[in-house]
């Protein structure tokens, strides 16, 4: 019996018996290998993440050849760890959910290789999940969550506003023009020579500075537009410590840090409600690395009162790449019976708008 | 009781199932440009022809590389789950025995050449001794010279041996994309490929080496198992040179 032929017998048999929807995802998109077991689509079972943080400080940044050959030695340990935590067996598993971009492709292609050998062999769908899509979902994990919704999604390589009216669809509102939040928030670290990676030095530091010490620019671009660019900011940044330093002035680490996150912060939370009055859409998820800074959730939090809309974080220690994230996105496409087959590639550069795209079998 | 073997770690894909003394069936591409999308579409279809079901299967042969970083991730990765989700064991074996045995019955030196780019090659050697098809030299990445060097080196001792003619047969892409200095080189001594589907990975040959080691209740620890590079990634290599650079300051630091 072939592939889809098993998946399609084990998936009306699963549904039909009622039994809870147990999924096991697989994240290896950058440098953490992580696996998960959730059940019905927000209760964490287990959620093992092996960082390779360590590894890769000593290179300034992660080296992909390096952050693959990790991946590979770390998979099934990963894997069998979620599992034993989550005190299940593989033939508990209703569905297999694996992200597939984008990232760095020697390391997607480690989890999509191992979650095709796992789903082929036990004959368990399979579902390919796009990584932003992932860092929304990590919302759901809280239960209780449906679209429509608005997305402000922040991280290391993303700054983006998306509107998402259903579940798997997405559409943009705006995005940046050059730096992403998060890289403005390691370049500007690396310049006071703080330790890789920089962003949660910077909100901590932020704390016990002065955010009006220095009049860093906010990029507005229009007034209308939902767009974002740190480029100019973090030129700023860096021109001031540069100059002072000539002056023989001393900075303030601390200043330096709070003035930069105020201004951040600021243009995120404004082009935030931008979208709210753009849309209508009155709740507001937060995704990326970037959700876990405390700036960010407080200043949010505070203006989501005043303009009266609802803004929600994911916990954080679900901010950054997890698994149970990605098994919480396929959750849906599990209920509709979309399922990728034994052809899934890794994508580098996957879309969130183009994750619906990619050719499912529906059962 | 069938075994599934697995490489791609060259440009070739190639599967194979089968027992002991036997291969049920075999599937190999050349064209493949994406082992990632192809492997398990080929392995589903070649199991389905031979009415073989996955629980069938009782052990798993992988091609370990050496071979280019990427593709040899992908059979390698899928056979650690394969062998985790069935409970089976897992044995790594040289993709350089996919490549060598295409010239286990010649009586010449077989030496595979693996084109790892800036006239270097995986290489390894292997000759056949009273009939076992036996691995002279592990696998190693070598300069083109240093091949040459090191096959007529092995000529004067095949030369002591009457019995041995001084011949190497050269496989592989290596041998191909070198030809014309191998062939200057080593003169009549150099014989090559007689068909083009000599100088491919064959999952069928590691198939033979592997079953033979799973038998003799040799395999690899699963979780751990990985590919065989013989080269760290450039990032270390430059990383170690900078440690050893600090080290050297401090000791003439420390002698002043
Ligand atoms: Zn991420």
């Amino acid at each position: 019996m072939g592939f889809l032929e098993r998946v399609r017998q084990k998936y009306i048999a699963d549904r039909a018996s009622g039994k809870p929807v147990v999924i096991l995802g697989i994240e290896s998109s950058c440098d953490e290998t992580s696996a998960s077991v959730i059940r019905d689509g927000h209760e964490i079972l287990s959620n093992i993440v092996s960082s390779q943080i360590e590894i890769h400080k000593r290179f300034g940044g992660v080296v992909p050849e390096v952050a693959s050959r990790r991946h590979v030695e770390n998979v099934n340990d990963v894997v069998e760890e979620a599992l034993q935590q989550a005190g299940v067996t593989i033939e508990d598993l209703s569905a297999v959910a694996v992200t597939y971009g984008p990232g760095l492709v020697g390391a997607l292609l480690v989890g999509v290789s191992w979650a095709k050998g796992l789903c082929w062999s036990k004959g368990i769908p399979m579902i390919g999940v796009q990584h932003i899509a992932g860092h929304i979902y990590a919302n759901f994990l809280s239960g209780g969550m449906e679209p429509p919704l608005l997305a402000l999604v922040v991280s290391g390589g993303h700054t983006e506003l998306v509107h998402m009216p259903a579940h798997g669809e997405f559409e943009f509102l705006g995005r940046t023009r050059d730096d992403a939040a998060g890289e403005a928030y390691d370049k500007v670290g690396r310049a006071m020579g703080l330790p890789y990676p920089g962003g949660p030095q910077i909100d901590r530091l932020a704390l016990e500075g002065n955010p009006q010490a220095y009049a860093f620019p906010r990029a507005w671009i229009d007034e209308r537009s939902m767009d974002f660019s740190f480029s100019g900011l973090k030129s700023a940044v860096l021109n001031t410590m540069h100059n002072a330093e000539q002056r023989g002035e001393p900075w303030k680490v601390e200043d330096i840090s709070a003035s930069f996150q105020a201004a951040v912060v600021e243009v995120l939370v404004e082009k935030t409600v931008r979208a709210v009055h753009h849309t209508g859409v009155k709740n507001v998820v937060v995704a990326g690395g970037v959700a876990a800074n405390r700036g960010l959730r407080a200043a949010l939090t505070k203006r989501a009162e005043e303009a009266g809309f609802h803004v929600h974080f994911p916990r954080f220690d679900l901010c950054s790449d997890n698994a149970a994230m990605i098994a919480a996105a396929a959750f849906p496409m599990y209920l509709q019976g979309k399922f990728h087959d034994l052809d899934l590639n890794a994508i580098a550069s996957l879309s969130l708008t183009k994750w619906k795209d990619t050719p499912t079998i529906s059962l | 009781m069938p075994y599934l073997a697995l490489d791609t770690a060259t440009t070739s894909l190639s599967i194979a199932v089968g027992e002991r003394g036997r291969l049920f069936g075999e599937a190999t591409t050349q064209l493949s440009r994406n082992h990632s999308v192809k492997l398990m579409p080929l392995v589903e279809s070649l199991l389905e022809s031979l009415d073989i079901a996955p629980d069938q299967l009782q052990g798993l042969i992988v091609g370990r590389g050496p071979g280019s970083y990427t593709g040899v991730r992908i059979a390698v990765t899928a056979a650690k789950a394969i062998a985790f989700s069935l409970q089976i064991p897992l044995v790594g074996v040289s993709t350089m025995d996919g490549l060598a045995r295409h010239g286990a019955l010649s009586d010449a030196l077989v030496v595979p050449l693996l084109d790892a780019r800036r006239k270097q090659a995986y290489t390894a050697m292997y000759e056949n001794q009273n009939g076992a098809f036996v691995k002279l030299q592990e696998d190693r990445l070598l300069g083109l010279d240093d091949i040459i060097r090191g096959i007529h080196s092995r000529m004067v001792v095949r030369r002591l041996d009457k019995s041995k003619p001084a011949q190497v047969l050269l496989l592989g892409d290596g041998a191909e994309n070198h030809r014309a200095e191998l062939q200057e080189k080593l003169g009549d001594k150099a014989r090559f490929a007689t068909s083009s589907s000599q100088n491919f990975v064959r999952a069928a040959h590691l198939l033979d080496a592997g079953i033979a080691m799973l038998e003799a209740g040799e395999s690899h620890d699963t979780a751990t198992f990985a590919p065989e590079y013989l080269q760290l990634v450039e990032a270390e290599v430059k990383w170690n040179a900078a440690q050893q650079a600090k080290v050297a300051v401090t000791k003439e630091g420390d002698a002043k």
